[in-house]
């Protein structure tokens, strides 16, 4: 039997996690209406976790709180997204892969609503159980949207928030903003170390910079490394070019941290998982920081190589995006949020509702054996 | 759950490596403008790659002290090195002759491309090569620059400029330079893309994302080192060292110091985009400092593998100092060796031991395994 260099034992061959096929969910929350769901075929739910894939509004919607979206595994058959409130003329739609994983892969789950108080910019939650950071049984915070009742104007400081291990037995959801109630959905997944080496939650790691490559896991095979997204804060920015975040090519040398500009400013503020899986869980892996939804398309597509994927094994989570220069608080926000969606055969969509300015929304795929 | 008492394929797949063999030379201090044959086990030269894993030196007298240059003869069993006339110490040299099956490569051209006094760049004309299924691979440098310690005139790129043409760049023009490589053109059948890259990281950046091929999967993705120019403009050494710290679907990522000088600096790479199924595992390895030998998760796993090498990927120096290009006796510290046995999971990083801590390496590698 081999061993880690912690002497714990490691997978060799290749060996599937998932407990059933993935299953790709899309949701339209339309106009006039505050949350929509769908079915899916039963999970247990301590074993499963969403992959968020961002989301899309269909036109100018004037205020965050009609804009803003979260999802959540309502029950073993149901996935649900809401808003705060409705809009009369507009929708708002995401994405959601459900990925379920045998038993023994997940130790520890918790799934929550996160509310930070108008006039705070954190909050603290003890999800029930406690963890490390950066070493085996280490926890991922993974983020699924958010929502505000922020409605003066369209400042989306005080909506966007991120999740992240803060200490041994708390993690934390910060914002830039303070004003207004912010809910902001959350799994934690405590993970055995005997599928997943390592965990690592934390932010800030690109600083000012256009692209950062942030070191971590070295010792370790590429195609074990994959990335997911904890949201992204504004740091105040003004102009979304500097202030919204993407990560991508997870990789032995870390994660590259992308902003489409340098900015000498405010630093960073985007939050990710990193995960380091044993040899013999992920079979293939893609990430996306090249392709551009470019000015006057509402969409673009990746496409792989034809018949390599199984699509029952294969997600595909956003993990943020870097934008052309857009004006925070003037912007027609359908023409900035992007949202990615695997077709289950080769070919991943990026797609907004707008069409307005270049959009760069970013993504990990994982195929599991 | 399975565990495994012994290592087992994950990809079953066939191999498209024929053979494997690592080269490790000592290049003595008296070799000063000999040419050195190695004898290797026979490989057909015409499926044939030789891969770069690095120059160690310990001393030099000038820029032009750690010139060498090396070539694959067409017997398939001779491996040269060219000295330059005027190195002086000893140094190592590290290669790896990686022989492909029978119809990977569709061609295969070696060469040299000239740069003479008081040119920054010269092309070369190759054989018809489709720029998009080749890799134009650095094989070393000779030069004659020695006035001072200044790499500027040394240190060359190549690019590849059109199915026709290659060139060779450097960033100053002191000396004439002799520029090896490789134009290794794949087929089809086994490989999607393969490409020359040259990517500027701008004055104030520390770091470029060169876009290329997105339609694929990260560990079908393998790169190689095409050199690397340094900026006359750069005053220090760590300032203009590059490195291709990451390669996936999503880009390349050239980085350099994290002092973010206020002029450019220029790296050539090349990306082969392998079909899927030919490559096992794949560690790039771009952002730790020197650390002497580097563990690959664990031992076990790749321990009978004969189907792994490493490459040079360049290198980050991130002390700055107060020594300029010209005055700094580069060789006691700037040049890397990344060797690797078919026999252990270790990398070994190595620098000249006679002062390996005047200053912090970023070395960088890729570390491939094929079916």
């Amino acid at each position: 039997m081999y061993m880690d260099i912690k002497g714990r034992p490691v997978l060799l061959t290749p060996f599937s996690i998932l407990q059933s096929n993935v299953q790709r969910v899309t949701l339209t929350i339309a106009a006039g209406n505050t949350e929509a769901t769908a079915t899916i075929s039963s999970v247990d739910m301590d074993n499963t976790r969403l992959k968020w894939g961002g989301w899309k509004i269909s036109g100018d919607i004037a205020t965050p709180n009609k804009f803003g979206v979260r999802v959540d595994l309502q029950d073993a058959t149901t996935v649900r997204a809401r808003r705060e409130t409705s809009d009369a003329t507009y929708s708002v739609t995401v994405s959601v892969n459900v990925v379920e994983y045998i038993a023994g892969v997940i130790q520890n789950m918790y799934r929550g609503d996160i509310t930070i108080s108008a006039g705070n910019s954190n909050q603290d939650t003890d999800p029930g159980f406690s963890f490390d950071n950066d070493t085996g049984n280490g926890t991922e915070f993974a983020f699924l949207g958010s929502t505000t009742d922020y409605s003066t104007n369209k400042n989306i400081d005080h909506l966007l928030a991120r999740c992240q291990f803060q200490d041994v037995d708390t993690f934390r959801c910060p914002r830039w903003g303070t004003s207004g109630n912010t809910k902001v959905s959350v799994e934690a997944a405590k993970y055995s170390s005997t599928y997943l080496r390592k965990v690592h939650s934390g932010s800030n790691s690109s600083g000012t910079r256009k692209f950062g490559n942030e070191q971590d896991f070295t010792f370790c095979f590429d195609e074990c490394m994959t990335i997911s997204y904890a949201g992204d804060i504004t740091a105040g920015e003004s102009d979304l070019q500097g202030a919204l975040k993407g990560l991508h090519n997870a990789s032995a040398s870390g994660i590259i941290y992308d902003k489409g500009i340098s900015n000498a400013v405010n630093p960073s503020h985007i939050a990710r998982n990193k995960l380091q899986w044993q040899p013999g869980i992920v079979k293939r892996k893609a990430s996306n920081g090249g392709t551009t939804i470019t000015n006057g398309n509402s969409s673009a597509t990746v496409v792989y190589p034809d018949g390599v994927l199984d699509p029952n094994k294969t997600c595909v989570e956003y993990t943020g995006q870097a934008t052309s220069s857009y004006t925070k608080t003037t912007v027609d926000y359908s023409n900035v949020w992007c949202r990615v969606s695997y077709d289950g055969d080769d070919t991943v969509t990026l797609d907004r509702g707008g069409t307005s300015g270049d959009n760069r929304p970013m993504y990990q795929l994982t195929e599991y054996w | 759950m399975l565990l495994m008492s012994e290592p087992s394929p994950i990809v079953p797949e066939f191999s498209l490596l024929k053979s494997l063999q690592h080269v490790s030379l000592t290049i003595s201090s008296g070799s000063a403008g000999r040419t050195i044959d190695t004898t290797i086990a026979a490989v057909n030269a015409d499926n044939t790659r030789i891969r770069f894993a690095g120059i160690r030196k310990s001393g030099a007298a000038n820029a032009s002290s750690a010139s060498l240059r090396w070539e694959l003869l067409s017997d398939g069993v001779t491996l040269r090195v060219h000295v330059g006339a005027n190195w002086s110490s000893s140094g190592g040299l590290t290669l790896v002759v990686q022989e492909f099956i029978d119809g990977v490569l569709a061609d295969m051209q070696r060469g040299t491309v000239a740069v003479a006094n008081p040119d920054l760049s010269d092309t070369a004309a190759v054989t018809a090569s489709d720029d998009e299924m080749s890799e134009l691979v650095y094989c070393g440098c000779i030069s004659t620059y020695t006035t001072d310690y200044n790499l500027d005139n040394t240190l060359a790129l190549l690019k590849q400029n059109s199915d026709t043409e290659i060139e060779a760049q450097r960033g100053a023009n002191g000396g004439d330079i002799t520029v090896g490589f490789e134009l290794a053109r794949y087929n089809s059948t086994y490989v999607q893309k393969a490409q020359n890259f040259v990517g500027t990281i701008l004055a104030d950046h520390e770091a470029e994302l060169i876009a290329g091929q997105t339609n694929t999967f990260d560990m079908d993705m393998i790169a190689s080192w095409a050199g690397q120019k340094f900026n006359p403009s750069i005053t220090n050494f760590g300032d203009d060292w590059v490195a291709l710290t990451s390669v996936g679907p999503s880009g390349a990522l050239l980085q350099r110091n994290g002092s973010r000088p206020s002029q450019s600096s220029t790296a050539a790479f090349n990306v082969v985009c392998f079909k899927p199924g030919y490559i096992r595992r794949r560690c790039h390895f771009g952002n730790n400092f020197f650390t002497g030998a580097i563990d690959l998760m664990n031992t076990g796993r790749i321990a009978s593998s004969k189907k792994a090498w490493v490459e040079y990927m360049g290198q980050r120096q991130d002390s700055t100092g107060a020594s300029t290009k010209a005055s700094k006796n580069f060789a006691s510290s700037m040049f890397t060796v990344i060797a690797s046995t078919s026999s252990t999971a270790e990398v070994f990083l190595g620098r000249d031991t006679s002062s390996p801590t005047v200053t912090n390496h970023r070395p960088c590698f890729n570390w491939v395994e094929m079916v």
